[in-house]
């Protein structure tokens, strides 16, 4: 960088409100931002190589470690995509069971990145109001799957267990709390004076920003950007969905996408639950030769896996763009730049939901 | 055992100050932490604290299977921890690099070549509740008599 | 102090980003289109980028490529590309790219042979 400024500003890479290790170098002017670079490399694992020349089930419990906040979805596109490229017929009830599991991952997922910018903002009430809330769809998330975190519920042609009537009644209950719950923090977020002052103006990434950098996920459907996998996603072309944008293309509207979101992906479980068909919860298959390259919507944005199979079912090749990628490149070069304090500075970062592990594989 | 020592020890026994660092694991043992500061586990009611600055921190909580940027940058952060102090890694990763400790991965496990680790608590990743116990049955056996057992 | 504290050679780390599926892909495309060699325009990328751009490369060649524009001169040509979505130009330096490969157009020259002559500067233009 140009040495035409007052400050060089490191944040990182040990930070009090970084979840991951990352560094911003920002050159300030004053408290003004004239311009920020992420540098990277604190989780690099490369696992895109390892992945390489190995049988499917070693490559599935790999793809869920790329990301341990949304393994759900890693797993949910990477089977996905094998099964497309071998032609492996899904059951019907299964279909049903994935949209429920991958929904309540994003729930947990948008409710821990607004706990952080919550946090980030000093405003410690809301943020352990939604951390305790998170445990709730932790519960629901275990009870189904039978594991907190990388859970592998996703198999080629179904999942592993089916939803027993009892756990389906726990869950309605669970969501009815949620949902409750999560409508007034959402209104506390909506209406707190003090952050409003601290998000709105803050952080603006333009519709035009957001289709250079490529930006995708809330962030991108926060600046108006109507971007969403799930819209080319077959049950949830059977369940109606119908993305949740806004235009204000602040940190506020970042937040409050996720919210809505939350909602959202509540109705939508609901929905599921009532139009789920009887039956089966895996059906049969062999994972042969192929390829195929297919889209899902992590709660960060769009992800994508391009991977090609030989005969006895090992990965050949396989490359993978996650939604981080974007995100923290439209945040680090244009959300940050202008911000008017350096206060800002972390709150904005955090707003784009950063998740490095994901981004660096 | 002296009066100020014992007065050490009642302090220290309800004041644990702890810090966090990635140092290369894929977020799922980060969230556990996060989980305990979550009013359900509530770690401040046994006097655990979680600032996430090494500078007041007694203990060191460590996820990942330790990547490039962290060589020297790990050694640096754990001369910066105040005595005393001791290291807890968290999952697998920093003990063995788990799934990804493999042929062509920039991996370069385990923790305890670079900094002296004082516990592990394996599991991919391991739940809050366990994290939580270790490091109240660590905590005391470290700090207990610290300054005469210096000595 | 001059020095940055913490600062570290970076080269060998923003190699290995460079190095992943999508990037190899994308940087085989552009260096047959412009006929450069690999390894220079990983270089030139790795001498102008922070890593967060780099690994948000493929991204961006993607998005360009899916914006499609109707006279396609800009496209074939690809001086938005090297403006806008990978900013290794000035955006006066692609002006005088495409005004040029207008001039040449409408004077008679062949339109393909027009467009190689130009990609051949902007790759000139980059790789001095």
């Amino acid at each position: 960088m140009k040495k035409t400024v007052d400050v060089s500003l490191p944040i990182g890479p040990v930070h009090p409100v970084f979840k991951e290790p990352a560094r911003i170098k920002c050159e300030t002017m004053g408290e003004k931002v004239l311009s920020a670079e992420v540098e990277l490399g604190y989780v690099k694992k490369g696992i895109e190589r390892i992945m390489r020349d190995r049988p499917w089930q070693e490559v599935m419990f790999l793809a869920e470690r790329i990301c341990g906040i949304c393994s759900v979805i890693h797993n949910m596109v990477f089977i996905e995509a094998v099964e497309k490229a071998c032609d492996i017929a899904l059951a019907p009830r299964a279909a049903y069971l994935r949209v429920i599991v991958n929904e309540l991952d994003r729930m947990q997922s948008h409710i821990l990145a607004n706990y952080s910018y919550c946090y980030t903002i000093e405003h410690e009430t809301l943020a352990m109001y939604l951390l305790n809330i998170r445990e709730t769809v932790m519960d629901q998330l275990e009870l189904l799957t039978g594991a907190r975190v990388t859970c592998a519920y996703i198999i080629p042609g179904g999942v592993r267990f089916d939803i027993k009537p009892a756990d389906a009644e726990k869950l309605k209950l669970a969501l009815l709390k949620i949902e409750s719950d999560i409508r007034r923090f959402m209104g506390m977020f909506e209406n707190g004076r003090m952050i409003a002052l601290r998000s709105k103006e803050v952080g603006i990434l333009t519709p035009e920003e957001a289709r250079i950098a490529h930006a995708v996920g809330p962030t991108a459907r926060a600046s108006g950007v109507r971007l969403d996998e799930r819209l080319n996603h077959a049950t949830y072309k059977l369940l109606n969905f119908e993305p949740v944008l806004r235009d204000e293309c602040d940190n506020y509207a970042r937040i409050m996408v996720r919210f809505q979101e939350v909602l959202q992906s509540i109705a939508l479980i609901r929905k599921c639950l009532n139009e789920m068909p009887a039956g089966l919860i895996r059906s049969g298959g062999e994972v042969g030769a192929g390829s195929y390259s297919w889209k899902g919507e992590a709660p960060r944005g769009e992800l994508t896996y391009d991977l090609k199979t030989d005969e006895y079912g090992r990965i050949l090749d396989i490359a993978i763009m996650t939604p981080s990628i974007m995100n923290i490149e439209a945040c680090g070069h244009y959300m940050l730049k202008g911000i008017d304090s350096a206060a800002d500075i972390t709150s904005t970062f955090i707003s784009s939901d950063p998740c490095i592990a994901c981004n660096e594989r | 055992m002296s009066i100020i020592q014992k007065l050490k020890n009642k302090v220290r026994s309800r004041s644990i100050h702890v810090s966090y660092v990635n140092v290369g694991s894929c977020n799922g043992c980060d969230i556990e932490i996060l989980a305990c500061l979550s009013p359900r586990y509530d770690l401040e009611q046994y006097g655990i604290y979680v600032h996430n600055n090494p500078r007041e921190a007694d203990i060191l909580l460590i996820t990942g299977a330790l990547c490039e940027q962290w060589d020297d940058k790990l050694v640096s952060l754990w001369e910066k921890i105040p005595e005393p102090k001791a290291a807890i890694t968290i999952g697998n990763c920093p003990v063995s690099g788990c799934v990804f400790n493999r042929r062509g991965s920039y991996v370069n496990p385990p923790v305890s070549k670079h900094i002296p680790v004082a516990a592990s608590i394996p599991g991919c990743p391991p739940r809050p509740s366990e994290i939580v116990s270790t490091i109240l049955s660590l905590a005391p056996e470290v700090f207990k008599d610290f300054e005469e057992k210096k000595r | 102090m001059t020095a940055f504290i913490y600062e570290k050679d970076l080269s060998n780390m923003k190699l290995k980003i460079l190095m992943s599926p999508f990037h190899t892909r994308m940087v085989d495309e552009i260096s047959k289109k412009y006929d450069v060699s690999p390894t220079r325009l990983r270089k030139i990328l790795m001498e102008n980028f922070d890593m967060s751009y780099l690994e948000n490369l493929p991204a961006r060649f993607n998005a360009w490529k899916s914006v499609k524009c109707e006279e396609g001169l800009d496209y074939a040509v690809g001086a938005t590309l090297f403006v806008d979505y990978i900013p290794l130009l000035s955006e006066k330096d692609a002006e005088i790219v495409i005004e040029k490969v207008k001039n040449e157009i409408d004077s008679g020259t062949d339109r393909d042979a027009a467009i190689l002559a130009a990609r051949e500067e902007i790759a000139g233009m980059i790789w001095r």
